[in-house]
């Protein structure tokens, strides 16, 4: 069947003007950097607020048998947030507790060498922030018995014993230095980039199913196949879709990109992983948006479009379910598998590439993989596309779907 | 005839084992305004998407142009289908300039073409609005103009004038004649026996998926016409050669011919009489009476019909 590249662009265009014109487009394009900052800020909240907290942050110390040495009246620094004030009774404790002066009390046997036994008492509640906001009784009698009866140097070797850099290996067959921070970025990048790809294949992939949904359940479709042939008007879709699509995937990763640079400017992600990520993008975005406009073809109301994209979307966004297994192993069983799969491979691969070292032969059978995959896709749904564009209101069950592919 | 606009020639398709379009054959010629007419049902709508290559035929061929249909030929054909649907949130210009763009205009000549047809319509005011503001006369109206617009010189147009207010009807029919005074060849669909009497030149019925009647207008009405005649004469018409049988009609007289009679035999005759003859017409049967009868002559209902 021949295509008129000229009716194509005309479609294509229309595509392109009519989804970034829209609303929704437009919401998704501010709204999903926007919830991303929101993120950060959000996990970023509990620190922010308990260094707000105008709680005391001096701890009473009931000491009686000066175990760790320190005289009552005398102030110590237990950490960066808190600080240890002694006291000689625990009733001057208490009381100074129900004043609200200090924010709980640590009493100390006098036999505590033999007996081990201390007490301490605090305001209730806070089950699962008390541990993790609470003072750092133990570090600091660690300290402050150590320093009371051992050599510095020791007691510095007791509470730090493995303090020597952590080297892991490179794909390259050496070490490197670990870096924590790099660490986390090669957290939060896969996450990034996975998600900045999946959310832009799957918003032109439901643009589009929405769009022919419309198309048959306001019974456009007749008069415009009258004008272009069914290949063009997948053709015009694809691309004009796929553009939008674009825009909103080179707007975030642009962000995104510079966001990293700015915060970690040890974390060089290569050129090549770019190109490699737009290729993804591409490719699997031809190969869902084929899957779906062959779908999107067969069913007969905007509704029923809708339900099959979620459906398509939440199906190839299950690698984001096994986020920290692949985060974790990047190139583990099930991450390499998951990025071989086509229809798991562009949002596993984009996980994993910012890591570094995938091996180049897994990355060149995932790539064809997807790209022999997507053609066949193209053509399978241009088959079905063609027939099952005039079907109204009966949704064909697979046998004739097949037949149909066999006879178009 | 000139080379024909359309020829469908042995047209066949089937769902499973229905038949919708069986061994159809018909032209149309440059120029003529052609109808398309059959019962609910006939299989009317599957011929028109073989004919606008939307569905394919099983066997049989359909050239317009001249050529098989192809994406080439799609844009010389303005095609208005009897599903009516449109962008609802498009802007009307825009929306049309679309269609433009699709027949092959460029952007410039889509705007000027589309200006000129809302204007032609009365729809200029609505030029910016969206779709679904529009009331329902406007969205037909807008519907029709997606066909009209690029000016095709083949219309298609599937049951035109279905839900029409008389003032729209009246101004679809005067911009259809604009058309095909300026050499438009228009193939319609339509069950408005009246319009197709007024306006086609000739029509193709079809029943059942078969081709039942084809011809120009006239010559199908009066072939299928029962041959009588209204006189209003002082002549004692009983006395007339070959007449069968005499019904007075509002002080006329219509007079049914026996096998051999006719009305020139009559005219004949009458003249011989020297009679005194004030009216003398040929009762032609309507072409709803016709088509009627041909339904149910193929075996078919009265209730088809109508239905």
């Amino acid at each position: 069947m021949s295509i008129d590249a000229g009716r194509v662009a005309t479609i294509a265009r229309r595509e392109f003007l009519t989804t970034v014109r829209r609303k929704g487009f437009i919401l998704t394009l501010i709204l999903m950097p926007l919830y991303g900052i929101f993120a950060t800020a959000m996990s970023a909240l509990p620190a922010m607020l308990a260094q707000r907290s105008t709680e005391s942050r001096v701890v009473a110390v009931v000491d009686p048998g000066r175990v760790l040495g320190i005289a009552p009246g005398a102030t110590a620094v237990m950490n960066e947030d808190y600080k240890a004030r002694f006291y000689g009774s625990f009733d001057e404790a208490s009381q100074a507790f129900h004043d609200g002066t200090v924010r709980a009390i640590l009493r100390i046997d006098p036999d505590y060498l033999t007996s081990g036994r201390t007490a301490q008492f605090r305001q209730p509640g806070g089950l699962l922030t008390a541990r993790r906001l609470g003072p750092p009784y133990a570090d600091f009698m660690r300290t402050r018995l150590l320093a009371e009866r051992v050599d510095p140097a020791v007691s510095a070797r007791v509470l730090d014993p493995v303090a020597d850099s952590v080297y892991v290996a490179t794909p390259a067959g050496g070490f490197e230095r670990e870096n924590f921070s790099r660490r986390l970025l090669l957290l939060i990048v896969p996450l990034v980039f996975g998600f900045i790809l999946a959310v832009g294949i799957f918003t032109a992939g439901s643009y589009l199913l929405q769009g022919l949904g419309e198309e048959k359940e306001s019974r456009i479709l007749e008069s415009l196949l009258a004008l272009v042939t069914p290949d063009e008007l997948l053709a015009g879709k694809l691309i004009g879709l796929g553009s939008a699509a674009l825009v909103l995937v080179l707007i975030w990763g642009s962000l995104g990109s510079v966001t990293i640079a700015t915060q970690a400017a040890n974390l060089a992600i290569a050129p090549t992983t770019y190109l490699i990520a737009v290729f993804y993008f591409l490719v699997g975005y031809f190969f869902f948006a084929s899957f779906m406009l062959g779908i999107g073809s067969l069913v007969s109301t905007y509704q029923e479009a809708n339900q099959w994209a979620a459906l398509i979307s939440l199906s190839a966004m299950f690698p984001f379910f096994l986020l920290s297994a692949i985060v974790d192993q990047p190139h583990g069983p099930l991450a390499v598998a998951l990025s071989i799969f086509p229809w798991t491979a562009p949002v596993t691969m984009m996980m994993r590439l910012p890591s570094g070292g995938v091996p180049a032969w897994q990355l060149a059978i995932s790539m064809s993989l997807l790209l022999i995959s997507a053609i066949l896709m193209l053509r399978l749904s241009a088959r079905v596309f063609r027939i099952g564009l005039l079907l109204y209101g009966k949704t064909p069950n697979l046998p004739e779907i097949l037949r149909w592919a066999r006879a178009s | 005839m000139s080379d024909p606009v359309v020829r469908i020639t042995s047209l066949s398709k089937s769902y499973g084992t229905f038949a919708a379009v069986s061994d159809v054959s018909f032209e149309v010629a440059p120029g003529e305004v052609f109808a398309l007419l059959g019962p609910n049902g006939a299989g009317k709508t599957t011929l028109i998407r073989m004919l606008m290559d939307i569905t394919r035929p099983d066997s049989g061929t359909v050239e317009v142009f001249g050529h098989k249909v192809d994406g080439s030929s799609k844009a010389r054909v303005g095609y208005l289908p009897e599903e009516r649907g449109l962008y609802k949130r498009a802007v009307v210009g825009e929306l049309l300039e679309y269609y433009a763009c699709l027949k092959g205009r460029t952007q410039a000549d889509a705007k000027r073409l589309t200006a000129a047809l809302l204007e032609r319509l009365e729809l200029a005011p609505w030029t910016k609005k969206k779709v679904t503001d529009l009331s329902k006369g406007m969205q037909q109206k807008v519907q029709f103009m997606t066909a009209l617009i690029g000016d095709p010189e083949l219309l298609v147009l599937d049951e035109p004038f279905s839900g029409l207010d008389p003032v729209n009807a009246r101004l679809f029919e005067d911009v259809l004649e604009e058309r095909r005074r300026s050499g438009a060849t228009i193939l319609l669909s339509t069950h408005q026996m009246n319009k197709v009497e007024e306006q086609c030149d000739r029509a193709v019925m079809i029943h059942r998926g078969r081709r039942v009647l084809y011809g120009p207008i006239r010559q199908l009405m009066r072939e299928h016409s029962d041959d009588s005649v209204l006189v209003r004469t002082n002549a004692d018409l009983a006395r007339a050669p070959g007449v069968a049988r005499l019904e007075p009609e509002n002080g006329a007289v219509r007079v049914r011919f026996a096998p051999g009679g006719g009305s020139s035999e009559l005219l004949g005759w009458l003249a011989a009489q020297r009679a005194e003859v004030e009216e003398f017409r040929h009762m032609v049967t309507p072409l709803e009476d016709v088509f009627v009868r041909v339904v149910e002559e193929s075996g078919g209902t009265a209730r088809e019909v109508i239905a």
